[in-house]
């Protein structure tokens, strides 16, 4: 498949500042103070999320894992909405919602707390995709970990049976906070799932920007199509804790070390600098945009006020 | 001879209960998310799996299966512990635990054991939102079949752990998250078990009778003292520890006493278990409620969402202050 260097290097822009984000989230956390309760970090797994982004408009309906929500610029929200809503600001000065990450007219139809709740919701928005007759898609990220659980299952059998627009992917980092996707799955290959409800699967390298876009393409295109549902398997490795301040008691000793080699920002990168679409010095230059942007969105995000009780109370439907 | 004793925060509380539970019985076995990997989610489970073995297992992220195996397993010879992380997550086992657990063998007349204890973690704090939370008793109360226990403290956590375990009945234990590791307390180095539906007068008063449960104990009780140093009120706190059973004789054994009925807790005032409480009293003690000082009162937190904030989750729960506000107005 020909990607088009401007594709490509929208892709290389996306990882590199996901990347350069995730680091300053963990810094304001770090710092304390920010109202960010908690981080799950999504290092090194930026790959899948950007290359999904990448295949999607805006009016297409994006459920990314937890832990890599603040990709979710690569969609379209500015970085300030990212860590504004990262460190539970309110957003409404910026004529935006509340929190931009709960955002129907953007395809975002947030976290619940529950894992593999949001899979159900989702399929939902494939349902009126459906009854409007738009060229509109679904994807739904999940984790190896919520994707046993049984909403998953039931969105699947409904997906095929009604031959829904959603691509279901399962972003298997290996670990489930604690347990290893080895105990669970007792299948070599995950997307093997997809036989026992008729329709495709794949895995792919999920650490291979290039791969993945090409497999996700090849399915959110026959999705839009018409084609219906499929699930895509990609591959990568969790190189944080579960949260930050986990023990990891679980982690073999030397796994980490093996995975950090597969890092997919470097080795996109390798490839880009092989393939002549980028220079050393177009990567340098890139990072100091970056560093700008970041300083700015952060300043702007912090500046905005937590949701106050006020408005809150608002949100009830009867006697307070 | 001096008693001896052991201190132990919330957790290990529960912890040692099990584990003291698990030696006593090869039939009490214990499963759900991350127990062994990671030792409990929430650190609930230091290190017992090197000693039992199978006996405790991590499930994958299968809420509604750990939830309906306990019941099958309890019904064939297996004492179980299922483990499910949070209250929001016991939500999504709702018809398991609602309508299966608390009900079916009810439905079907069966009279036999179900020894099954469900082990959640509750209560308010930290702003991970409602589903980390949410505070969920008074719905689970209105299942026909579950006994409810809530301890506020380590040794009454220890003691109402060991009778969750031996009971024959399904029991859902929800621990109180916020205090597993705040404060350790000095607990008997023998066994002791606490009975089901016999509250605890944590502090006595003459004026005023606040029943409390859980994480507004605490709140109470530090009322209670400024109630007492600061307007000369003398309350009586009341930790009810089970919720079914509940403890009505003591209730009205306090209330005979003041005249003066408070019920507070940090779950959602609307269909909160205060309105229920407060009907069982009338009900229970017509006589007493007759001749009552002032009308029973309640707190709870508002009936909105729990937000994902640490600080406005704290403003919409009741707390000490508010506890003090409304005896005050109860004994103007
Ligand atoms: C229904 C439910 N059960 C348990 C949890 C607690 N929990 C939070 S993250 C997590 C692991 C999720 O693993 P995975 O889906 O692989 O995502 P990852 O953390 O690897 O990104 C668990 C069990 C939850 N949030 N929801
Ligand atoms: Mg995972």
């Amino acid at each position: 498949m020909e990607i088009a260097n401007d594709k490509l290097l929208e892709m290389h822009r996306n990882l590199l500042t996901s990347r350069r984000l995730g680091e300053k989230l963990y810094e304001i956390f770090c710092a304390g103070g920010s109202g960010m309760p908690w981080i799950h970090r999504g290092i090194g797994e930026e790959a899948i999320p950007i290359a999904v982004c990448a295949n999607l408009r805006k009016d297409d309906y994006l459920k990314l894992t937890f832990r890599l929500d603040y990709c979710l610029f690569a969609k379209g929200l500015s970085l300030t909405e990212v860590i504004a809503s990262e460190c539970m600001r309110d957003c409404s000065e910026l004529g935006r919602p509340r929190s931009p990450y709960f955002d129907p007219d953007f395809g975002l139809l947030a976290h619940t707390g529950a894992g593999g709740e949001e899979i159900p919701i989702y399929l939902g928005s494939a349902i009126s995709i459906m009854l409007k007759k738009t060229d509109q898609v679904c994807v739904c990220v999940m984790g190896d970990g919520f994707a046993s659980r049984g909403p998953v299952h039931e969105s699947m059998v409904m997906a095929a049976s009604w031959n829904l627009p959603i691509v279901f992917m399962i972003q298997n980092n290996q670990y489930g906070m604690g347990t290893s996707a080895k105990k669970i799955y007792k299948m070599k290959d995950i997307s093997d799932r997809a036989k026992a409800y008729g329709f495709p699967g794949e895995t792919v390298d999920g650490n291979d920007v290039i791969a993945t876009y090409e497999v996700v393409k090849k399915h959110i295109d026959r999705a839009r199509n018409g084609g219906g549902p499929s699930l895509v398997v990609g591959e990568t490795y969790r190189l944080a804790g579960h949260y930050e301040g986990d023990p990891q008691i679980y982690r073999p000793k030397g796994e980490i070390d093996e995975w950090w080699k597969k890092d997919p920002l470097p080795r996109y990168q390798k490839r880009l600098l092989e393939m002549g679409v980028l220079t050393e010095k177009d990567i340098a230059e890139l990072e100091s945009t970056i560093k700008v942007q970041m300083e700015d969105a952060t300043k702007s995000a912090l500046a905005l006020p937590f949701a106050s009780y006020e408005n809150h109370l608002k949100t009830a439907i009867d006697e307070l | 001879m001096a008693e001896q004793t052991q201190m132990l925060n919330y957790v290990s509380a529960i912890g040692a209960a099990i584990r003291e539970e698990m030696q006593r019985d090869k039939t009490v076995a214990m499963w759900g998310e991350d127990l062994v990997s990671m030792r409990g989610a929430y650190g609930e489970n230091p290190g017992m799996y090197e000693e039992f073995g199978d006996r405790i297992m991590d499930t994958p992220i299968v809420e509604q299966a750990i939830l309906a195996t306990g019941m099958g397993a309890a019904l064939t010879g297996t004492r179980a512990i299922v483990s499910i992380m949070t209250t929001g997550f016991l939500a999504i086992a709702f018809d398991g635990l609602f309508m299966e657990v608390g009900g079916l063998r009810q439905e079907f007349g069966y009279t036999g054991p179900m020894p099954l204890v469900v082990f959640c973690r509750t209560g308010v704090g930290g702003g991970f939102g409602a589903h980390h939370c949410a505070s969920i008793e008074s719905t689970l109360m209105h299942s026909p079949g579950l006994k409810i226990v809530m301890p506020s403290t380590p040794y009454d956590a220890k003691g109402l752990m060991k009778t969750a375990i031996r009971d024959d009945d399904p029991v859902v234990f929800l621990a109180h998250g916020p205090v597993y590791f705040r404060g350790k307390q000095e607990i008997p180095a023998e066994e002791y078990l606490i009975p089901f539906g016999k509250a605890d007068v944590k502090k006595e008063g003459t004026d005023v009778t606040i029943v409390v449960y859980a994480g507004m104990v605490r709140k109470a009780l530090a009322a209670a003292e400024t109630l007492s140093k600061e307007n000369g009120i003398s309350a009586e706190v009341l930790d009810l520890r089970t919720l079914v059973p509940l403890d009505i004789d003591a209730i009205v054994t306090s209330v005979k006493k003041t005249g003066r009925l408070l019920i507070a807790h940090e779950a959602m005032k609307r269909g909160g278990a205060a309105g229920e409480i407060a009907m069982r009293f009338t009900e229970a003690a017509p006589d007493v409620a007759k001749t009552l000082k002032t009308p029973v009162r309640r707190l709870g937190a508002k009936n909105v969402a729990l937000p994902r904030s640490a600080e406005l989750e704290r403003m919409l729960i009741p707390n000490d202050k508010d506890v003090v506000a409304i005896v005050k107005e109860m004994m103007a």
